[in-house]
């Protein structure tokens, strides 16, 4: 069986892009524009992984965190958070609300894939 | 505008197409710009605040941007459409991040602010600022992007 992965990402280029790269490894995604369309999804089918982005309308990526970690059923999904350079106020507030790991983009297809599996096979069981 | 601030831009175009889009832009001399008119067919533009006030512009020619975006999304886009305007945003999003993280070891710290997309042959970019426009060329294959940054 497939991972699952939970893509939370307001742009759509980068959901793609990001859907284009899991995919061909093999990986299921569920895409959600924010926190709060992730949460929807998140309450009818169970993910193994999250990756989300800091900057989002509606529910950010801090806030979106903080929803997982508090709530019992999704609390021990590992997340990787998507920075933009230059962020390091939000890796630091993104790491202290729940984060597994963080990553900054550009994102680097090989290094992205690495750090998915990562949070799977090591940091997910 | 300091000529330190040049190098961070020029670094982060090609880390960000290189990584993402993998493609290989090819940097030419940077050329001081007297008009708001942007060079290319459609523009990713992104306001800077901080150490000082500035803006950068990603202006691609339309053939690159469909090349460099095809070559990003792995589909073949032959128009401008609103997916090849929204990954011209993104573009413009991470060129800055990456540029700012290196501005940030300058000592010259700067927030974003959220990026525009311009389409339209010989569009004009209102938002550059008052200081002076620098222009970095680069060929991506044979077709022509340039980045534009203004600060005070």
């Amino acid at each position: 069986m497939p991972s699952n992965i939970l893509v939370v990402e307001d742009s759509r280029t980068t959901r793609k892009f990001l859907t284009v790269v899991l995919k061909g490894d093999g990986y299921h995604v569920i895409t959600a524009e924010n926190g709060i369309e992730a949460l929807e999804r998140l309450s009818s089918i169970n993910v193994d992984a999250i990756v989300t982005d800091l900057n989002m309308p509606q529910m950010d990526g801090l806030e979106f965190i903080r929803a997982i970690r508090e709530n019992d059923d999704y609390s021990r999904i590992p997340i990787l958070l998507l920075t933009t350079e230059g962020e390091e106020r939000g890796r630091k507030q993104g790491l202290e609300a729940g984060a597994t790991a963080y990553m900054a983009k550009p994102i680097e297809p090989e290094v992205f894939l690495g750090a998915v599996k990562k949070l799977i096979t090591v940091i997910g069981q | 505008m300091k000529a330190e601030y040049v190098n961070p831009f020029l670094n982060g175009t090609v880390n960000v197409l290189k990584t993402m889009a993998f493609v290989d832009p090819k940097p030419g001399k940077p050329y001081v710009k007297q008009d708001k008119k942007a060079v290319g067919d459609i523009s990713g533009v992104i306001g800077l605040t901080g150490s000082t006030k500035g803006a950068v512009v990603v202006s691609f020619s339309r053939e690159c941007a469909m090349k460099v975006v095809s070559s990003m999304m792995g589909e073949q886009y032959t128009d401008l459409t609103d997916e090849v305007r929204d990954a011209v945003g993104e573009i413009t999003n991470m060129v800055s991040g990456d540029a700012r993280r290196s501005l940030a070891e300058l000592g010259a710290n700067f927030e974003a602010g959220i990026p525009t997309v311009v389409v339209g042959k010989g569009h004009e970019i209102t938002s550059m600022g008052k200081g002076p426009c620098l222009a970095i060329p680069f060929k991506v294959d044979n077709f022509d992007m340039t980045v534009e940054i203004s600060f005070e």
